[in-house]
């Protein structure tokens, strides 16, 4: 009876060992998941419908919908805590992009206001933006902001083309 | 009269600078300017964290491409091992422009990939539950990423830990403790 019970103990580790090979094989072919960093997820989940994320060092900006209003959002990825950013986000325009420095002070911004659309420069430690035109004339869509905040990429509609500008800050 | 002064600086900072559009900030076209990709369109720029490296989106035999190039000589890199992944959309680039992630399309689906130029590996990122991604933003270090997307008929944007998948690509001049918890310069 114990010769029969240890046969079917080596059975079954058999059958373990297979199965468990073939699963790290068929995850070999896949690839390795990334796994979503918890608890954030949760929080942005809570968040709400959004969209543009930028993320550098320990920070996320995104464009959240909160009550059917668009607005930016700044988030500290290692405790989940959103950042307050007075004077940014007014009930009366539409963020469509932002890009945030890996010091978390500066935080780009597009967005539409008065039926005109136009970047901006946050700064939290101010909390004032510097409005930035474009020049030659043109309607900025994207913002990337260098990680090390010295330097904006935008994309601008001119002349009937999509463009890149590039603008040195001090 | 502390309290006054900074009423007086933010006062100055609101009517100041946000009246004042253009402060002489130095600005430039992305290069190559003109011949290439005259009256072309290019979008979704994405600059390293340093600005050697600009990633771009144009269109080429109809299809948008990424395309890599130094700054500020604006001389292209090829990234051919991306092509089969057309269209291109949202890169971002590493501190040093080592990884290039973006969001291509791949065996009828839009599929994220982060491209390892040090190795020449491209990774195709394979992605949890029905996430279909449109945009994403690689953090500087290539620690984590987060993914803007269609997920359970929501949009939302999510974080993912990539320390697992790839090496850290660090600025130039930093010190790395034994804590591998860099600080920036």
């Amino acid at each position: 009876m114990s010769k029969l019970g240890s046969r079917f103990n080596g059975l079954r580790l058999g059958l373990l060992a297979g199965g468990m090979g073939a699963l790290t094989g068929l995850a070999g072919c896949m690839g390795t998941m990334p796994q979503p960093v918890f608890p954030l997820d949760r929080r942005l989940e809570e968040l709400g419908p959004s969209h543009a994320p930028s993320l550098a060092g320990p920070w996320l900006a995104l464009i959240s919908n909160r009550g059917g209003r668009d607005q930016v959002v700044l988030l500290n990825v290692d405790d989940q805590r959103p950042v307050p950013l007075p004077g940014l986000n007014r009930p009366d325009a539409q963020p469509l992009s932002v890009g945030v420095e890996a010091k978390g002070e500066r935080l780009a911004v597009v967005r539409q206001l008065e039926g005109r659309t136009e970047l901006l420069l946050y700064r939290r430690s101010l909390m004032g933006s510097q409005l930035i035109a474009m020049n030659p004339p043109g309607v900025p869509r994207r913002v990337m902001l260098r990680a090390d905040g010295r330097e904006l990429a935008v994309e601008v509609s001119r002349d009937g083309h999509w463009q890149v500008d590039l603008i040195d800050l001090p | 009269m502390r309290g006054w002064l900074t009423c007086l600086a933010l006062l100055a900072i609101n009517l100041g600078l946000v009246g004042c559009g253009d402060l002489g900030l130095h600005r430039r076209r992305a290069g190559p300017a003109g011949l290439a990709l005259g009256g072309q369109d290019r979008e979704q720029p994405a600059l390293s964290g340093q600005g050697e490296w600009l990633a771009s989106v144009v269109e080429r035999n109809g299809r948008q491409t990424l395309m890599m190039q130094a700054q500020p000589s604006g001389t292209e890199v090829p990234l051919p091992s991306l092509r089969r992944f057309e269209p291109h959309d949202s890169p971002s680039l590493s501190w040093n422009g080592r990884y290039v992630a973006l969001v291509g399309q791949g065996g009828g689906r839009r599929r994220v990939l982060i491209l390892d130029r040090a190795s020449g590996r491209l990774l195709p990122l394979p992605l949890p539950g029905d996430l279909q991604p449109d945009e994403l933003s690689l953090a500087p270090d290539g620690r984590r990423l987060a993914l803007a997307g269609i997920t359970r008929g929501r949009r939302l944007v999510q974080v993912f830990d990539l320390a697992n998948l790839i090496e850290a690509d660090l600025p130039r001049g930093l010190a790395i403790n034994s804590k591998a918890n860099p600080t920036l310069p």
